[in-house]
């Protein structure tokens, strides 16, 4: 069965994407996502193979060990309020940026941007530039 | 450079994505400024369709605006990331 290390884990749901056996369920509530690890007897260890925060080991399987399950309250998009992903997530894709890329041109930190909206503000900009060229080109 | 499997990986002047290395933690996207990589089970992002010498997008246009351009795509890419460097350091 799996143990997992809750100071490692960033809640990014690697190990319930690739385990074959729906043996780590995950619940989200909207403004919270729980991760629940279910005592499984399988030998596999995809999960600690794929898991990115190297988070979780194999140990023997124990009937009496309890089951793991950690919560992680979801950042709030601070454009449109939608709650995107998990805060050790955006810690770890911020602390592997090169420095001075933290910020956009217009000074957004967009880390803290759900990528739906980034994607919209993206949209606007290259519109917008599509406009001024098509001005400057027409007498 | 967030992804711990190699599934999205550069292959010269592209980034390529190799599905069966994906496992879905979806660090990918939040990496991403522009919004472009998505992830459900995997993640998904447009490989300027790979198995044709032309995108689709630009064969089926309307208006014949799309067009294939590295060039172009790289010299702007190149530009993004300078302005955005200018202005981390002027921070």
């Amino acid at each position: 069965m799996i143990k997992v290390d809750p100071g490692r884990c960033m809640g990014c749901l690697a190990c319930s994407n690739v385990c074959p056996s729906q043996n780590i369920v995950r619940t989200d509530t909207g403004e919270a996502r729980t991760i629940h690890w279910k005592r499984c007897k399988e030998e596999c260890d995809l999960c600690v193979e794929f898991c990115p925060a190297k988070a979780l080991t194999l140990v023997p399987y124990d009937e009496l060990a309890p089951e793991p399950e950690i919560s992680f309250e979801l950042v709030e998009c601070r454009f449109c309020g939608s709650h995107y992903a998990t805060l050790p997530m955006l810690m770890r894709v911020e602390s592997s940026l090169p420095s001075g890329l933290q910020k956009d041109a217009r000074g957004l930190e967009w880390i803290w941007i759900c990528p739906q909206c980034r994607r919209d503000i993206e949209a606007e900009n290259a519109a917008a530039q599509v406009v001024r060229e098509r001005k400057r080109l027409s007498p | 450079m967030v992804c711990s499997t190699g599934a999205l990986h550069k292959e010269g002047d592209k980034t390529a994505f190799d599905v069966d290395k994906c496992t879905g933690c979806g660090l990918c996207q939040l990496a991403c400024p522009f919004g472009v990589v998505w992830t459900d089970k995997i993640a998904h992002k447009c490989d300027l369709c790979s198995s044709r010498e032309v995108p689709t997008c630009v064969v089926t246009c309307p208006a014949n605006a799309l067009s294939l351009d590295f060039d172009l795509a790289n010299r702007r890419a190149r530009n993004r990331a300078a302005m955005l460097i200018a202005q981390g350091r002027r921070e």
